[in-house]
């Protein structure tokens, strides 16, 4: 009875919270409608852009606010002074007492002279608390720092090197914790974005880009660790009461900063050490704290939103962003909307200050929200707009040498499944840029893929794939494998962070799975997409081996697969295709798009040619990465068509099918006779040279078939489907033998199973062609042109 | 009489669950289906009892076919408090027998209550504790099989009408 009572809880919650939150959401943009149409004829006749005015950044005034904190004030203080006189500016630091009961005035006066003290009669926390320290301050630089701080050596210069550029209005230090183990939920590198109708702040960890140049734009800089140019600071009102007690005014202070046309940045060359929320967590309880920080987030979102659909968005979705916030830790959900709706109702009465403060800050903006959020969050996209040096990163070619960001849906590795020739390529690319992937991994991955990526120099940063269990793709508008494995909200954030954190001048996709996962991303530079295979054009494949119901359900997919792949395709700038087939299937559906075809490849010559096992007898080999489908399709059509013929012609005929990964399907096939599933091989070119020939009997996919360049360098005769030949120019007869029909193809097995002049000679041409036309640097050559022709010449 | 008890519990409460239903219908011919880990310390304790695995090769519809054929006159099945997902309670429901419930949540391991256990009460109890995103999923997923899929087919080939049709222009970052 208890536990249905508990579960009516939150359908009784909802019920009465939603549709208040709904009818105050729209009352809401109601005040705020009127109130920007009566403006706005103001706003047109009186703007007034704020005008940087040069400032002297030889000396701050650096102000923390402390409450019955004399215990912190011991760490910081001795740290503050050793860094005040080792900077040798006339600094200024002024503790402002907020009537603490624990003799910290007293103390202050006995212990550290040096300080001026400001007294105040009784707490007025930390908005009002800074205020008061401001009063006093006399410098045009002023420092921010919490009562839990302890500066590190060297922290003042770089914040007061920022200020220099007299565009910029703040310039944020890094922040560590205390105890090296606690989980830093604080940096100093901080972003922000509005989605699903919310505002998302966060603090990120730098990147190692975020931490090799000098600046990097930020969202907000910190009102604990942070410098701030005083004029401006004034002119934009400081601390905003609206927000009184504590919690976002820093944020407002910089997102109205970065809307007048100013920058607000981090340095990771400043740092302090930081006891996290170690005084109002303590002193108010979690519960109130937060409720605090949801309050005037929403007075943020009244205040300072003027984009006039983002608000709209913002204050319509109320209650949808209320259910998707409303969790508390530890707490029911019934109990978690309730709490989003008291921090709602705590805001309301607050209204009439943060319209009149939206009135205000009109008159002086240059830039809209729209604008605000990529400039601050991104490296890539501040460094274009804002024709800036943030500073300069070395790569390893200073002339040729570009920085590109490579996006990959998984990790390219040796001997693992066809994306051994993304890594050489990766490999040989980052003798000459700058080379950073992404990529990510499954669960439990042992990191070895991105240590032998790192051992050559290529920056990796990896991200574990997880499962979509978000609802949606109402109207298949996605293909179903893609939203289910590549479309998690936790997987697009990450993919997000990586575009904002690493300084570019190009993106290069790889893999289809990528590009979707980009499908809504912001775009700063331009993205350069290798197409490994056309989802389209292996969607429309498959139609062809279907029959009956399963054809036309596999005609819908191929319709859903192609129309989504075009309109990705519609964010790129050029693709590079490994098949000609690829882009005979998109170019002409495509249209303006760019297009050059480069086969891939490896460093053919690493692979044996020579291995010292011996053959056996009339045996034939597939080699595939079973997760991957048409591997499992051909493995299949193999062993339940072809290998009958074979079986007629040629009884003591073996099939040995090798790769990870095997279904069930797949290991059942063990059971026929003549057939052995091996699985997983740790030595594959001696599994190659024990093999009599090898077979590709594909039929599903496109793009260029590794396994193929694989079995030509190891100097193996093969007989493929013409499907399996996409991308090479090889020739029936010539470099292998090519069958399509069952029977042909058992053929042609037994053709070259009986014929050992006929396997040297297929083998020694394969292998001359993939000397010849894949190997790597051709390849990297290729990319070079495509390089020069989106991000211009060299830098 | 024939009884089937599904042992969706742990071993200590299937123990008592079996002990329970032998002193219910002490004549009764009865088929405990537990998992591999338990069924051989289950077999040692209620010698009397059949136990057989309860993920049977063949699948699910199969699984179901046989226990049909094989007319139980009661279907017991063990609830132990984990709202996880179960599929042999909706086998016992699947079966059309009346199906009881056994309820193990107390610290004690003892039956705390048997009811008939029929379809009503079983989604009345899943769906009051689902969580709303699987409610949500679940309701996406009946809408794209069914109004989904009918406005698919219209609005897939206006989409690629309207992709082929886009005509590139450069952007600012080209």
């Amino acid at each position: 009875m208890r536990a249905v009572l508990h579960a009516l809880l939150l359908p009784v919650v909802a019920l009465l919270v939603l549709p208040l939150a709904s009818l105050a959401g729209v009352l809401v943009l109601l005040v705020l409608t009127v109130v920007d149409l009566v403006w706005w004829p103001v706003v047109v006749l009186r703007r007034r852009p704020w005008q940087p005015r040069p400032r002297d950044v030889s000396a701050a005034s650096i102000v923390t606010v402390t409450w019955n904190g004399k215990h912190h004030l011991e760490g910081l203080l001795p740290s503050l002074r050793r860094e005040v006189e080792a900077h040798g500016g006339d600094h200024q630091v002024i503790v402002v007492d907020n009537g603490s009961t624990d003799g910290t005035v007293a103390w202050l006066r006995r212990e550290h002279p040096w300080v001026e003290i400001v007294a105040l009669p009784e707490n007025r926390y930390f908005v009002r608390g800074n205020r008061a320290g401001v009063e006093r301050a006399s410098r045009d630089v002023l420092i921010f720092l919490n009562n839990d701080m302890v500066v590190r050596p060297g922290f003042l210069a770089p914040l007061l090197d920022g200020l220099r550029d007299p565009r910029v209005f703040a310039v944020a230090a890094e922040v560590f914790f205390k105890d090296p183990a606690k989980r830093r939920e604080e940096t100093g590198r901080t972003r922000g974005e509005l989605r699903h109708g919310w505002l998302k702040l966060a603090h990120v960890l730098p990147s190692r880009d975020e931490r090799e140049l000098d600046y990097v734009p930020v969202l907000w800089a910190g009102g604990g660790s942070a410098a701030f140019d005083r004029a401006m600071y004034d002119a934009i009102g400081g601390f905003d009461t609206l927000y009184d007690p504590f919690y976002m005014e820093d944020m407002g202070l910089s997102y109205e900063a970065w809307k007048r046309g100013f920058r607000v940045l981090f340095t990771a060359r400043s740092s302090v050490l930081h006891e996290h929320r170690g005084t109002s967590r303590k002193a108010f309880g979690d519960d109130y704290v937060d409720a605090m920080i949801r309050r005037n987030q929403h007075l943020f979102l009244w205040r300072n939103l003027t984009a006039d659909a983002a608000i709209a968005w913002v204050l319509l979705s109320t209650p949808w962003s209320m259910l998707l916030r409303g969790k508390r830790p530890g707490r029911s959900r019934a109990y978690g909307l309730w709490f989003e709706f008291r921090a709602l109702l705590r805001a309301l009465p607050r209204l009439p200050e943060a319209a009149l403060g939206r009135c205000r800050s009109r008159l002086h903006h240059v830039r809209t929200d729209g604008q605000v959020f990529p400039l601050a969050n991104s490296i890539a996209a501040h460094r274009r707009a804002e024709h800036t040096v943030l500073g300069r990163l070395a790569t390893p070619d200073p002339l040729r040498g570009r920085r590109i960001l490579v996006l990959s849906a998984r990790l390219p590795r040796l001997g693992y499944d066809g994306s051994w020739t993304v890594f050489r390529r990766l490999v040989l690319q980052a003798k000459t840029h700058r080379m950073t992937l992404f990529g990510f991994v499954e669960p439990g991955d042992d990191g070895a893929a991105a240590a032998a990526l790192r051992a050559h120099g290529i920056e990796v940063v990896t991200a574990v794939r997880v499962r979509n269990a978000m609802p949606g793709n109402l109207h298949h508008s996605v293909p179903a494998r893609l939203w289910r494995d590549y479309s998690a909200p936790a997987m697009r954030a990450a993919v997000v962070r990586a575009l904002e954190s690493v300084d570019h001048d190009l993106v290069q996709i790889e893999y289809p799975e990528m590009l979707h996962l980009l499908r809504d991303v912001p775009k700063y530079t331009p993205w350069l997409y290798t197409c490994h295979e056309s989802l389209g054009f292996a969607a429309t494949r498959q139609v062809a081996l279907a029959r009956g119901l399963p054809r036309l359900a596999a005609r819908f997919r191929a319709l859903q697969a192609t129309a989504h792949e075009l309109v990705l395709l519609q964010r790129v700038d050029h693709v590079i295709a490994l098949s000609d087939a690829d882009t005979a299937f998109l170019r002409p559906r495509a249209r303006g798009l760019a297009f050059s075809v480069v086969p891939c490849g490896g460093e053919v010559d690493t692979v044996p040619t020579e291995v010292r096992v011996p053959e056996a007898p009339a045996t034939v080999l597939f080699v595939g990465y079973f997760r991957h489908g048409p591997n499992v399709d051909a493995a299949l059509w193999l062993c339940n068509e072809i290998l009958p013929h074979l079986h007629r012609a040629m009884p003591t005929a073996r099939v040995r099918l090798v790769g990870r990964d095997a279904p069930p399907q797949i290991t059942a096939l063990a059971a026929r006779p003549g057939v052995e599933v091996a699985g997983y091989v740790p030595d594959l070119a001696a599994e190659m040279a024990a093999a009599t020939a090898i077979v590709l009997p594909l039929r599903q996919g496109s793009g260029l078939r590794g396994k193929l360049l694989e079995a030509w360098t190891a100097g193996k005769a093969v007989v493929g489907t013409r499907v399996a030949c996409e991308g090479t120019a090889a020739r029936d007869g010539e470099h292998c033998l090519v069958a399509d029909a069952p029977a042909e193809f058992a053929q042609a097995i037994v053709r070259l199973l009986g014929d050992a002049p006929l396997r040297a000679r297929l083998g020694a041409a394969g292998r001359e062609l993939a000397l010849s036309k894949h190997g790597t640097a051709g390849i990297v050559a290729e990319y070079e042109t495509v390089y020069d022709a989106l991000a211009g010449g060299a830098r | 009489m024939k009884v089937a008890v599904f042992l969706t519990t742990d071993r200590e409460a299937a123990d008592q669950l079996l002990a329970r239903v032998r002193a219910d219908w002490p004549d009764a011919a009865i088929v405990g289906f537990a998992n591999d880990e338990d069924r051989e310390w289950l077999a040692a304790r209620h010698a009397a009892i059949e136990l057989r695995r309860d993920k049977p090769p063949g699948g699910k519809p199969a699984f179901v076919k046989s226990l049909r054929r094989e007319a139980f006159d009661r279907v017991v099945v063990a609830w132990h408090g984990g709202e996880r997902f179960q599929p042999l309670r909706l086998v016992a429901l699947a079966l059309g027998r009346p199906a009881l419930a056994i309820d193990d949540r107390g610290r004690e391991r003892r039956v705390i209550w048997w009811q008939p256990w029929t379809w009503a009460p079983h989604l009345l109890r899943r769906g009051l504790r689902a969580d709303p995103l699987y409610v949500a999923r679940l309701a996406a997923s009946c809408y794209r099989a069914s109004i989904g899929l009918l406005l698919a087919l219209v609005w897939l080939p206006l989409r690629l009408l309207g992709a082929r049709a886009h005509r590139r222009r450069p952007g600012p970052a080209a």
